[in-house]
């Protein structure tokens, strides 16, 4: 099993199967491009620096995709049917903890840098999933949103959100 | 409202949505239905980042009991949506009638498009050539009552090109 070392922004490493990597666009083209994948390459000795990714958060994202080894990465971005992804139990319990959180958001962004799809989809999924159903005052306070419409704006959207009731 | 947010953002851990950038929280509203994505306008940048994101819809049924503001609305949704299926409903009220014509011209991408009319004197007069043209240039399918077989023709000609399908009752 190789073994592909990945240096966290407060320096951690982190050994990491290269077949897991996959799933990271960003770190699968450095991959690519170092030829860590040459037999003649010693990929232990080339450590892969993560500059915008802190120990903690990188700690997740490998958890998360050692839970989701072997799942197919979709290509490109395919937003036709986004209302409709479910998010698994598996994950809906990995994120939960943190939902509200830094952390959540952390690694969200994470995802993002790292162009693992899925779990940016996931993650960003569960975050929408937290604005059903809600209403206005809830939104406001569960994510710290003030008020800067006026009256006659907010009448505005009010009347137009009466539509899609 | 007055909130403090502020000073609560220093106490505790806390998920700063409004941190993310714009196309993230895109990203995010793309996951959230209609509905409550109209409600998540909660401050001017979230109602701007929703007005310039695109939707899919599954299903959309344009009904002849709609008010100026859900016509506005429509108009919205139209312009930056790919829909499913949409069901038309011909109202039978000459003014409604052009509101409607109208607004189906502001769809971009629908996949199937039913049309209904209440009345059938009502249905040819408004399944002219030209506006089933239209439709043709916007929805892949169409299901579509009463039309005459030369507007048929001239829209047959052109669906050639553009590859639509579409059934119809005489």
């Amino acid at each position: 099993m190789v073994l592909i070392t990945l240096v966290s922004s407060d320096e951690q490493n982190f050994p990491v199967e290269r077949e897991l990597l996959k799933q990271s666009g960003t770190i699968e083209t450095l991959i690519v491009n170092m030829n860590l994948d040459d037999e003649d390459t010693d990929a232990a000795a080339m450590p892969i620096p993560l500059p915008n990714v802190k120990g903690d958060v990188l700690e997740k994202v490998i958890q998360w995709m050692e839970h989701h080894k072997g799942d197919p990465v979709k290509e490109g971005d395919n937003e036709d049917n986004n209302a409709e992804i479910v998010v698994p139990q598996w994950d809906d319990d990995f994120f939960k903890p943190a939902m509200y959180g830094s952390k959540h958001l952390e690694l969200t962004v994470a995802a993002s840098y790292l162009d693992i799809k899925n779990l940016l989809t996931l993650s960003c999924k569960a975050i929408s999933n937290t604005f059903k159903g809600k209403t206005g005052p809830q939104i406001r306070e569960e994510w710290g949103v003030p008020n800067e419409f006026t009256p006659e704006e907010e009448e505005a959207i009010r009347k137009e959100n009466e539509w899609s009731e | 409202m007055g909130d403090n947010c502020d000073a609560e953002v220093g106490k505790r851990d806390y998920f700063d949505l409004l941190g993310l950038p714009n196309e993230m929280i895109s990203h995010i509203f793309s996951f959230l239905p209609v509905k409550d994505r109209m409600r998540a306008r909660k401050n001017k940048r979230l109602n701007k980042i929703e007005a310039e994101s695109k939707y899919y819809l599954k299903r959309v049924d344009i009904r002849s009991d709609i008010d100026s503001y859900r016509f506005d609305l429509m108009r919205i949704i139209a312009s930056k949506s790919i829909i499913g299926h949409v069901t038309l409903r011909f109202p039978d009220s000459d003014e409604l009638i052009r509101k409607f014509c109208k607004i189906i011209k502001e769809f971009r991408n629908i996949e199937e498009l039913h049309v209904h009319f209440e009345n059938e004197d009502r249905a040819r007069e408004i399944m002219t050539d030209s506006f089933f043209l239209d439709l043709s240039k916007i929805s892949t399918l169409i299901y579509i009552p009463c039309i005459s077989p030369e507007a048929l023709y001239q829209v047959y000609k052109v669906c050639k090109i553009l590859h639509s399908i579409f059934e119809t009752e005489f």
